[in-house]
């Protein structure tokens, strides 16, 4: 639960503007989505490391979550790199299709051939460097990030406030309906309650024990939260922000510098088509 | 401009769902800067009365309303929720629901926001609304990471940054422990004294703030039954007895001795005053300790037992620190402590939800390891009833809720049948079996939600606050319900913060702070050391108090105000 959950610290990235933050998530996210070659993407990956530990995050919870999580994406890359054995897959390196390094099955399998090459190892090392790195990112962002910062951006952005209230309650309320989930399921399991089917209908069935009081619970505080919000004037005017979240020059070089290096990025997949495969 | 800041004028209300009316032809006026409770039984009509004040009725809440309700002379008929907003305030029972945004300053700030006040003034009103509800330093604090008194301090504050003229608080500290009902009553207390603030406030349990209060409304199926000083209606006995209204512990101890013929005097409200009045009675009589019978520690069999138990939660709180304790059988034993100290991770462990998180950890249960049964088998040892009812009922009649546990416990229906019938009975819900458990009201959803544990014949029964939320007579029905199953050979342990039904009925104090056991014995050695108790943030009953201001060192017949009143007949 208190993955990606926000923390108050008072590291570098917790004092950069969540606008900076934005910027170096944007930026690279791009340069991420085109990249394909785990080299290059090797490099990005160590330029980012020193920020991930900027945030000061807690890397022994993080870890074994987040492990769990790249692990079985690496899997699900490797099984369809199996399938990356044909000519024309890769254009920069249209070679490495063919290295075989074990067959699995022939032309014949109703799936086609698979076979374990190195371009299919190459694009299996790239994507899981690639969701490393976003993945990554984007926990320090959340971590580092107060979600009253990120409303506040959303205001910024013109979006609507009836819109950024949605995401701000549901922000807010989370945590409380999953601990309310924990209780409900606690509750009932001391009346016996347990998922003993494999039938998926009789499977629905036994979760109403733990659906129906959750429910009743959100259906209550979304009552309660009506009342109380409209009791404060929500929707009578134009929301007023009151503070302003400073620009300092630490977010302009921080900003300058992601920019500046997915600037490079580019200039070099385009002319020079690094980081295709 | 009216002199009144709330004005009804023969007001009745329904519920669109209901045919009853659960305001019935009010009329009142409510003098600007007045202190205002509104007590009464739950059902009575409180919150509907507050929930007029706002305009929440009619906008908001659909139902029939006859009659005017003006406010600072505005008919809330014409005027919209928004714009009444910006003379009353209204805080609700539970902080929870009322805290949308995601920082302490933000969501004081919410309301003036809305308002689309200048960010300066929004600013300035946020600093003043942290000091008057004691938040200065929590401006950038999470409000879900706060706890429940501070949560509540900061609906209080979100509502006084609207500068209402007029601030309306539904049972405010219902929810709280004791320290959060001390920080709210404080708050109170300060803003009594702004001269030119209405407050109106529904409490179960007004003592707390009887003495800085001009006005008590007592309510009663929708009408206003007593209306007057604090002093006129706390002392008018024989309707608080009828509507079944707590009645002061200091004004019930003066009954009692006025019905023993020993008093015929006006009822003191608060301690000092009942001091004050038994300090002159006995003036030159010997105050010595009235006899009293001294606690025989009776050997009884230990039915859990817990060693050297510690839990951490999410390797950042240790919520228990080595934690060494017995259970008797058959005592109902009560276990005190402020929100956050541990009674309910230390009862979730001994039902086998939580694990000890340190390897000497170990819990028996009936002579069970809990460590090596899984829980399906334990509960027909032990069992926990949560605070909320709503979070176990799902089912579509009572009965079918008290069948529900029975029947996974895989017994045949000629032994389940005569177990639920039994517990219908014992808890008087024989006439709802056939309703659905979420259309009846909360006391008689926590006998459903008790009943359908009871039903499951557990050897220990763990109930985490069973009285939250109900009124007096409600309390004391279940809990005279936990007696009787104790009396026939069960035991019980609540986890509660009502320290005088702590005193009246529990045989044993279990007293937990900071994840370890405080101090543990019977009640009387309990409340006997305010000043231990002092460390946990807890205050003994009041007739423990009026005792100790008197030199006393009552033991295990002191109860009630009853058994004080025939202690003190002993000495004058």
């Amino acid at each position: 639960m208190a993955l990606l959950e926000y923390r108050q610290r008072d590291s570098f990235l917790h004092l950069l503007h969540p606008a900076a933050k934005g910027i170096w998530i944007i930026t690279m996210g791009v340069v991420l989505s085109i990249y394909f070659d785990p080299i290059p993407l090797g490099v990005i990956l160590l330029l980012n490391l020193p920020f991930y530990f900027l945030g000061r995050i807690p890397w022994k919870r993080w870890l074994k979550p987040l492990g769990i999580v790249l692990f079985l994406g690496m899997i699900g890359y490797f099984v369809v790199s199996l399938f990356l054995n044909r000519p024309g897959v890769f254009t920069r390196y249209p070679d490495i299709s063919r290295i075989t390094l074990i067959s699995i099955a022939s032309e014949r399998f109703f799936l086609g051939s698979m076979s374990i090459t190195v371009g299919g190892i190459m694009y299996t090392l790239g994507q899981t460097i690639r969701s490393i790195t976003l993945v990554f990112m984007v926990a320090v962002f959340v971590y580092s990030t107060a979600p009253s910062d990120l409303v506040y951006i959303l205001n910024k952005l013109h979006i609507p406030h009836k819109l950024v209230f949605i995401v701000m309650v549901a922000y807010r309320f989370f945590p409380h309906i999953f601990h309310k989930l924990n209780v409900v399921i606690a509750a009932q399991r001391l009346r016996g309650w347990e998922l003993s089917s494999r039938n998926p209908i009789k499977l629905a069935r036994q979760y109403l024990p733990i659906i129906i009081p959750v429910f009743t619970e959100v259906v209550r505080i979304s009552e309660y939260t009506t009342k109380a919000v409209e009791s404060r004037a929500f929707g009578k005017s134009r929301f007023v922000l009151h503070r302003e979240l400073n620009w300092g020059l630490k977010d302009s070089l921080f900003s300058v510098l992601w920019l500046a290096i997915a600037a490079i990025f580019l200039y070099l997949y385009i002319v020079h088509q690094i980081g295709v495969l | 401009m009216t002199s009144y800041a709330v004005e009804l004028k023969d007001v009745s209300f329904t519920y669109w769902n209901s045919e009853e009316e659960s305001l019935k032809s009010l009329n009142l006026q409510i003098p600007k800067g007045q202190f205002v409770v509104i007590t009464g039984p739950t059902g009575a009509g409180k919150s509907t009365f507050l929930q007029l004040l706002n305009g929440l009725i009619p906008h908001q809440i659909p139902g029939r309303l006859k009659g005017e309700v003006l406010v600072e002379g505005y008919n809330t008929r014409h005027s919209s929720v928004a714009e009444l907003a910006q003379h009353v305030g209204l805080v609700f029972e539970d902080p929870d629901t009322q805290i949308v945004s995601l920082a302490v300053e933000d969501d004081i700030a919410f309301g003036p926001s809305n308002l689309g006040l200048p960010p300066s003034e929004i600013r300035a009103r946020i600093v003043e609304a942290l000091e008057k509800t004691r938040l200065s330093g929590f401006e950038q604090r999470n409000p879900f990471t706060l706890s429940g008194g501070e949560k509540q301090s900061l609906a209080i504050a979100g509502i006084l940054a609207m500068r209402p003229s007029i601030l309306v608080l539904d049972e405010p500290t219902s929810m709280l422990d004791p320290i959060g009902r001390s920080r709210i009553v404080a708050i109170l207390k300060d803003l009594s004294t702004d001269i030119g603030t209405t407050i109106i406030v529904a409490e179960q349990n007004p003592e707390l703030i009887l003495e800085f209060a001009d006005r008590v409304l007592l309510f009663d199926h929708g009408q206003i039954v007593l209306d007057g000083t604090p002093r006129e209606v706390f002392t008018n006995i024989p309707v608080l007895t009828d509507i079944g209204v707590k009645i002061p512990p200091m004004v019930e101890t003066f009954w009692e001795l006025s019905k023993l013929g020993l008093w015929n005097g006006a009822y003191p409200l608060t301690i000092t005053e009942a001091a004050h009045l038994l300090e002159q009675k006995i003036k030159g009589a010997p105050l010595k300790m009235p006899s009293s019978t001294s606690h025989q520690a009776s050997q009884k069999e230990t039915i859990v037992d817990v060693r050297s138990v510690e839990h951490v939660y999410e390797g950042e709180l240790k919520a228990l620190r080595g934690v060494n304790v017995q259970f008797q059988r058959g005592e109902l034993t009560a276990i005190i402590g402020q929100n956050g100290s541990g009674k309910s991770t230390l009862s979730l462990h001994l039902v086998g939800i939580l694990r000890p998180t340190n390897p000497q950890g170990r819990i028996f249960v009936a002579g069970h390891d809990v460590l090596n049964i899984p829980v399906k088998k334990l509960m027909r040892y032990i069992n926990y009833v949560f605070q909320n009812p709503d979070e176990q009922l799902f089912m579509e009649t009572v009965y079918a809720e008290l069948e529900y546990g029975l029947v996974n416990m895989d017994l045949c229906a000629d032994e389940w049948q005569p177990r639920l019938e039994e517990s219908l009975t014992l808890f008087g819900l024989n006439e709802f079996a056939n309703l659905p458990p979420k259309s009846l009201r909360r006391g008689l959803r926590t006998k459903v939600a008790i009943a359908s544990i009871v039903a499951m014949q557990p050897e220990v029964l763990i109930i985490d606050e069973p009285t939250t939320g109900l009124d007096r007579r409600e309390s004391l029905e279940i809990l005279r319900v936990l007696e009787a199953l104790v009396n026939n050979g069960s035991t019980v342990i609540i986890i509660t913060h009502e320290m005088d039904l702590v005193a009246q009925f529990a045989r044993r104090v279990i007293v937990m702070h900071g994840g370890e056991i405080l101090m543990e014995g019977t009640p009387s050695e309990i409340f006997n050391q305010p000043n231990e108790l002092h460390k946990a943030s807890l205050l003994p009953p009041e007739i423990f108090l009026l005792a100790s201001r008197l030199g006393w060192m009552p033991g295990n017949n002191l109860r009630n105000p009853a058994d004080l009143a025939m202690m003190i007949s002993q000495v004058i």
